[in-house]
Parts: structure tokens; sequence; C-alpha cells
């Protein structure tokens, strides 16, 4: 009967707490200047100057691409990066440079001459397009030996190039057909009820100040009891260290989330409307959904890292780890829908049903992944609290202090 | 002579109980960054960007936090006891920790030039520690007044965040990436603002505490 009544106080204090509104009024103020306005699908017409473009699936302009750039970048012996988001130029040692033209001439066919040749004659740069390079790819080339190869260029180049899987997709852009618009908006609207489609856009925008916000609130949650000097009050209290931990970590959870569901409902019924007023069967649902899904693990993590690290230092550090974990993730991010294993899975456009479906089975093992890390983090905070109570820890916080013999 | 000794000595518990993590954290920081962010052979525009959206961070890290010992309940009513005006504690404080931010960004854009990067050097030590003295000005300022160290880290992150995903339109004047575009008219504005939010931040804790202990002397 004890974590119903704390859990309640909790929630109780939250309320009274002037982070939880700044960080609501954060989170309004991002919403608005990101997603007020969503841009409404259209129709595709035929005969329209432009569909867009697109990214080409053809496996030999793929690769035609790829190497072409590839050859740019030997040459000059200047590979561009992006490890964590920044720009970081590689110059390779000559032994790895030897095993990169190992690469090419893998890819190529052709000797070290010829793509000396080659380059000097086409103009061949990452500017210029596969055509007009005339670039051929090795007859004998199975797709599958070209990404082994492009893995492999990546590792010598430290990772995050372009040539890594995740990129290399997106390496041959061309213009959409009509047919291929047509395809994207059938999608859009049969398929995701078109709720589906803008539901992902939004947890992709809120996604990224969801895996960081409630960092704060936990962190303010755990330090006001050193603040008050309250910490050997609530010690001596009857209540056990799991009630505690356990019902403020869920009462930051659930107020975090309640104003993310109330944006959700308020999407839900501006779509519903909309999708009246222009006869599409929208999924009312669809951004409650998403919102539990994608969005509540990198809550829980926030929190659990936010009340765990605070619960063992009885500092703010947890702003700083989870700050530096935020920045990473943002900037390793993949826009367009690999999700990888990133705490902050972006899917930065409207529709894209495709990679969406392509990717789910990874997407679901993320998101259930760090679910059961947040859980973890928060066990290991209810031991630490314990431990705190028995004495077995410091009270303030610092364990240096610990170390001394000191209670 | 005793007023320089006393001043001496806030800067010095200052430096050895209170500061010291938050600067080896910003050198860590910055000492890690060729691992993951490329420092060499950097043109303007890329040096810019590491510049503003890296190194400038390190201004939350180090000015934000320049009353946390207060947070403990302890020394708050041990310094609201003091004879020694807590203002100046704070001054004192603001200027080391100014003093050793200006040493960081300073020491990382020598690196950067010693590393072959092409960028006006001066232009772009001003322009990052305009950004660096502003983010750590918002975030002291909003500690003063909430007084919740989450909060004074919180709001600088969060103009970080919408200056990543709102853009110069969005923040407009305000925009802390600007040097990427070749543009400093920002970073005076930043800089002026910073200061703006030191003073409020300062201001509010002496009249504050003033109004406290009228109020205690009325009880009495």
């Amino acid at each position: 009967m004890m974590f119903p009544s704390l859990f309640l106080n909790e929630c109780r204090q939250t309320l009274k707490c002037k982070t939880y509104y700044i960080i609501i009024i954060c989170m309004l103020i991002f919403f608005i200047s990101q997603l007020s306005a969503f841009d409404m699908i259209n129709k595709p017409e035929p005969n329209q100057e432009s569909y867009g473009f697109t990214f080409s699936s053809d496996e030999r302009l793929i690769m035609e691409t790829a190497l072409q750039v590839l050859i740019g970048e030997y040459n000059a012996n200047r590979y561009v990066t992006y490890p964590i988001g920044f720009y970081k130029e590689v110059t390779l040692s000559e032994k790895k440079q030897a095993k990169m033209l190992e690469i090419i001439r893998e890819i190529s066919g052709l000797d070290e001459d010829e793509l000396k040749a080659a380059y000097e004659s086409n103009g061949i740069n990452p500017g210029v397009s596969a055509e007009q390079a005339k670039l051929s790819i090795a007859e004998d080339i199975s797709y599958e030996r070209f990404m082994e190869l492009m893995k492999q260029a990546d590792k010598l180049l430290g990772g995050g190039s372009m040539y890594r899987k995740s990129y290399i997709k997106y390496i041959a852009r061309v213009p959409a057909s009509f047919n291929e618009a047509l395809q994207a908006y059938n999608d859009i609207i049969y398929k995701e009820r078109l709720t589906g489609a803008y539901a992902r856009l939004f947890c992709d925008y809120l996604g990224i100040v969801l895996a960081i916000l409630p960092v704060f609130l936990a962190v303010t949650r755990a330090l006001r009891d050193k603040r008050g000097g309250a910490n050997q009050v609530i010690f001596s209290k009857k209540a056990g260290s799991a009630s505690i931990i356990l019902s403020r970590y869920l009462s930051t959870v659930l107020m975090i989330m309640l104003p993310v569901l109330a944006i959700a409902g308020y999407l839900s019924v501006q779509f519903l409307y909309y999708g009246a007023n222009e006869g599409i069967d929208v999924d009312v649902f669809a951004f409650f959904k998403y919102s539990l899904f994608w969005l509540l693990p990198a809550v829980m993590i926030s929190s659990s890292v936010g009340i765990f690290l605070t619960e063992l230092t009885q500092t703010a550090i947890a702003i700083v780890a989870m700050g530096i974990w935020w920045f990473v993730s943002m900037s390793v991010a993949d826009l367009g829908g690999g999700y990888g294993w990133n705490l902050i899975p972006r899917h930065n456009t409207i529709g894209n049903y495709q990679v969406f479906i392509d990717n789910f089975k990874i997407l679901v093992l993320n998101r259930i992944g760090y679910s059961l890390l947040a859980i973890l983090l928060a066990a290991a905070a209810v031991l630490v609290y314990d431990l705190k109570r028995r004495g077995k820890l410091a009270i303030y916080g610092k364990r240096a202090s610990n170390i001394k013999g000191k209670p | 002579m005793r007023y320089m000794e006393r001043e001496l000595q806030i800067l010095k518990v200052n430096l050895k109980h209170f500061i010291l993590p938050h600067l080896l954290l910003s050198i860590v920081l910055m000492g890690l960054s060729p691992l993951a962010i490329g420092i060499e052979n950097l043109d303007a525009q890329r040096t810019a960007r590491v510049l503003e959206m890296f190194t400038a961070l390190s201004g939350i890290i180090i000015l934000t936090p320049v009353c946390l010992p207060e947070q403990n309940s302890d020394i708050r009513e041990l310094v609201e006891v003091k004879y020694l005006s807590y203002t100046r504690v704070i001054l004192a404080r603001i200027l080391e920790n100014l003093f050793f931010l200006m040493i960081i960004i300073g020491f990382y854009i020598i690196w950067l030039k010693l590393n072959n990067c092409s960028f006006p050097m001066l232009k772009y030590y001003l322009g990052t520690l305009a950004e660096a003295f502003f983010l750590g000005g918002l975030g002291f300022c909003a500690f003063m007044i909430l007084g919740q160290i989450a909060v004074g880290y919180l709001l600088p992150l969060m103009y970080y965040i919408m200056a990543f995903g709102g853009g110069r339109r969005l923040l407009g004047s305000l925009y802390p990436f600007s040097m990427i575009y070749g543009s400093y008219r920002e970073k005076f504005y930043l800089a002026v603002l910073g200061l703006v939010l030191f003073v409020v931040g300062v201001g509010y804790i002496h009249f504050y505490k003033k109004l406290r202990y009228r109020k205690r002397a009325d009880k009495a």
C-alpha cells in the first residue's frame, strides 16, 4: 500500500516543481517552432515539372557512383568522414593507401596506370557524375562483394565515411518519376492511413528533446533531498528503498509523458478533422501508438540515467553524461531512417514508408533494448539508495568520503 | 593588502574545491575531440563549425556552476552568516571561471592553428568566447534566479538545441552559429546579452539576500 501513496505524492511534488514547468515550456517551444504547421502532402499529377528526387536502388548505379567518389578521394588522399557528424578529413598512410588501391582495383578491374589515366582524362572527383566520369565496374563483381569491399574501405578510414553501409544506399541521387511519387503518396494514404507518416515525423522531432529533458527533472528531484538536508529523515522512514526510488522514477516518466500525450491528442484531433474533410480514413491512435513505442524508451533512459547517477554521486553529473550521450547520438543519427542502435532514431521525412518497414525489426530491438537498460539503471539506483540507507555508501554522496571511513 | 589576501583566498578555494572538476571535464572533452572531430586542415567555415557547435559548450560547463557550492544546505547557511559580502565572492568566482574559460578556448584555437586550419584567429577567438559567455550567462542567471542547477544547465542546452534545429530563421540576431556564415554581428549581441545576464544574476542574488536579511532583522 506504500507504493501508490508514494507515487501520488511524487507526482504532486513534481507539479510543484519549477523545473517541470520549464521543461514543458521548452518542449512546447520546440514543438511549435519545428512542427506547428505540418506540410500536408498533395497527390502528384502527371507532367509536373518535378517530383522531387529519390535515391536510386539500381545496384550498378550505386557501385559506379561510389567508385567514382572513391577514386577521386584516393587520388587526393583526402577522404571525407563524419565519425560523429562533424567533418573529419582523413589522410591514409602508404600502407593503407595500398590497401585502398586494392579495393578500387577489384571494383573497377583496372590496374594502377589505367586508374590514373582514367582519373586524368575524365576529371574524376566527387563533384563529377558517374556518367560524366565514364566509369565502369568490373564485369564479374557482385553487389554483395562490392558491399564487403565498401565495408573494408570504411574500416580503413575509421568509420563514418561515405562508404559505410547506412550511407551507401543514398550515394546515387536521381530525379523521382511520376510513378514513384504516386507510389509514395499511396503508401501514406492507404498503408499508413495518413497519421502514421506524420506521427513518425512527430517522433523524429520530439525524440530530440525527450532524450535529454527528463534528465533535468530526475536530477532536480534527486538533488532536492540533499539541498533541503532531508536525506537523513527519509532514510529513517519505514518505506522500502524500492518504493521510494521507483515511485520517483515512474512519476518522472509519467509526468514527462503526459504533455507528450496531450500534444499527440491535439494532433490526432487536427488530423481527424482534416481526414474527414478530405475523405481520408485516418488512424486516430497513430500519434499515441508511436509516442509510446518510439518516445517512451528515450524518456525512460534519460530519467533512469538521471536518477541513478544522482543517487550515486549526489551531483548533477548525470546532466553532463546524458548531454554527451545526446550530443553523440544526434551527431551520428541517420536522418533518413537508418535507425540502428541510436538512442535518438531519426526519420526526418514524411513517408518513406519502405525504409521504415525495412528497418522496423532493428527499431523494435532498439526500443526494447533501451527500455530494458532503463529498467536495469532504475534497479541499480534502488541498490545504491539502499546501500546508503544502510550506511554502506556515503550519505552526502562524495564517494571519497566513504573511502575515508566516514558514514 | 588584506583585502587582496581575502580575494586570493576565495579564488584559491574556488579553484581547488569547486571549479577544478569542471575545468578538467572541459579539457578532457577538448583533448579527446580529435578522436571524433576533424581538427586538421580545416577551412574557415569548418573551423567555425567546430568552434561554435562544440568548443563554445565549455561556457555552460565552466560558467554555469559558479554558485554550485551553495546547493549544499550546510555551506549555504555558513555563507549567509559570514561578514564578507556574498556578492563579492560570486564576482570573484565569475572572473576566475571566465579567466580559465578564456585560456582553455585560447589554447584550443592555437591548437587548431597549429594543425594547419586556416581562419582569422582573433575574430574566431572572440566569437567563440562571446557564444560561450552567453551560454554560461544564461545558465548562471537561470541558476541564480530559480535556485536549481538543473535549470541552469537546461536553458542554455535548450537554446543550443533550438539553434541546432531551428537555425537562423528562428533565432535571428541571437543565432549562435553565425561565424559559419561569415557573420560576426550576432556575436556582439550575444556578448552584450551575456553580460546583461550575469549582471541580472548577480543583482538578483544581491538584492534577494538583502531582502532576506531585512526580513530576518524585522522578525528579530
